[in-house]
Order: C-alpha cells, then sequence, then structure tokens
C-alpha cells in the first residue's frame, strides 16, 4: 500500500491559509476524518495534539509530517495541507512550515504506518519532487505527483 | 570506523519518533553516523534519511560511526537502542 492509496483529492488543501500550529492540526484532522472508517474530527485532532506535545513532527525544509494513532479507528487515512504563508512549527532547523503531509492510523497500526513514513520521508526529502509538490495548484496535481515512482531516479 | 550490528527491540520499530531520538543523539557527535539495513544505507544524521528504513521491530541495523569521537557515539547509540528508545514496551 502506498500513499496516493490513503490519499484522496478531497484531502489535499492547496494554498490554505491558518495562524498558528492548533489550527493547522484542526484542518488536518477534519480533511483526515473525512475519509472513511475514520473516528471524528474532535478525536483525530487530539491524537495529533498529543504527538506533537512528544516533539515537533517537523523534519526539515519547511515540511512536517502530523500524525496520531486513534484507538477508536479502523483505517487509514492521509492528508496533504500547503499553506499559503509558512508558520512556524517549531522544526528541528528552525525553519518555517508550509508543506504537510498528515496521517491518521490505528491503534495497532506498525508495518504499514512506517512503510508510509518512509514514503514521506523519500518523497519531501527529495528537493526536486519537494519543491513540485509545493508549487502544485490543485489536489489532482498533487496525486499525479505523488503517483510518480521516485525509487528509478532516486538510486 | 566502527561497525556494530544492533536490533531493535522496541514493539514500534523506527517510527518518527525513535527515529528522531537516534538522529538527536547521532547529531550530538562530530563523527558521521550511518545505517544500512537491507542493502539501503542512509546519513543517521538526517531524519528523512533514517525514517527511509521503514525498520519494524526485530530488524537488524549495520550501524558505522566513523570520527574523533566514534567510541563514545556508538556507545550512546548502542545504549539508545538498547533501552528501546526509552519506551515502555
Amino acid at each position: 500500500m502506498q500513499l496516493t492509496d490513503v490519499l484522496s483529492a478531497d484531502r489535499i488543501a492547496v494554498g490554505l491559509s491558518v495562524s498558528s500550529k492548533k489550527s493547522l492540526l484542526e484542518k488536518a484532522a477534519e480533511l483526515l476524518a473525512s475519509a472513511s472508517d475514520t473516528a471524528d474530527a474532535r478525536e483525530v485532532f487530539e491524537s495529533l495534539c498529543q504527538r506533537e506535545r512528544l516533539g515537533s513532527t517537523g523534519l526539515g525544509h519547511g515540511v512536517a509530517i502530523p500524525h496520531g494513532r486513534v484507538s477508536s479507528q479502523a483505517g487509514v487515512s492521509a492528508a496533504m495541507i500547503r499553506l499559503s504563508t509558512p508558520i512556524d512549527f517549531d522544526a528541528p532547523d528552525s525553519e518555517k512550515v508550509d508543506l504537510f503531509f498528515a496521517l491518521s492510523v490505528p491503534e495497532q497500526c506498525s508495518d504499514l504506518y512506517l512503510r508510509l513514513l518512509a514514503e514521506m520521508a523519500e518523497r519531501l526529502g527529495n528537493a526536486d519532487h519537494r519543491e513540485r509538490l509545493r508549487s502544485a495548484v490543485s489536489g489532482e496535481e498533487v496525486l499525479k505527483l505523488l503517483a510518480i515512482d521516485l525509487s528509478d531516479s532516486a538510486g | 570506523m566502527i561497525q556494530k550490528t544492533l536490533t531493535l527491540r522496541n514493539q514500534r520499530g523506527l517510527h518518527a519518533r525513535a527515529a528522531s531520538k537516534l538522529v538527536q543523539c547521532a547529531s550530538a557527535f562530530q563523527s558521521q553516523v550511518w545505517l544500512t539495513r537491507q542493502g539501503r544505507r542512509v546519513n543517521a544524521q538526517s531524519i528523512m534519511g533514517v525514517l527511509l528504513l521503514a525498520a519494524p521491530s526485530g530488524s537488524e541495523l549495520l550501524m558505522e560511526v566513523d570520527g574523533p569521537d566514534e567510541e563514545q557515539a556508538i556507545a550512546a547509540l548502542v545504549e539508545l537502542v538498547d533501552n528501546r528508545f526509552g519506551e515502555d514496551q
């Protein structure tokens, strides 16, 4: 299973404007909870906040991967947000963040979760791919980019 | 250069928080730290690198440390992994 299997165009928001980490996480939770087999937005939001309290999910280079485990949920759901203006997200390199991949998984999800995290790291760690994701203007365009197999070119 | 094979004992493997603890620990030293799993070798001082390993519990990782403080670095990293990154299980 890949990122494109758990993401859909209606859970991708490009050019969004939020003022704080909290409102970003609220928006992410709302998108994640709109998928089937997921908990309600409030529960997802609480799991995302709880995880951020343990340490920022910022990865550096202006990207972050907010994620959380929700015990009452059976499905795996991803969302993507690109902000029009980056916000402070306590990232390890202290850069502001504008590109977010969010993930909501059941409590016991393990291998799939590690594989999805690896795919996010691969796509966001590749400078060229990251900039293409950053300049995408629609959810459909993001999905097309995410369908590109990076393993051929990344080596 | 020091090499050591480590086994991940924590239940959730190298998930994001464990990966970031490992990167923080590795970055505290001057030495370069590399991790290899199933033929994939990554810089252990980069969170994006470490996440690429997608290493579940029970995985074997080859750690290579090279630099002036390699002995202290490998001791600290082995302790972190053996202590399951401070996780309960």
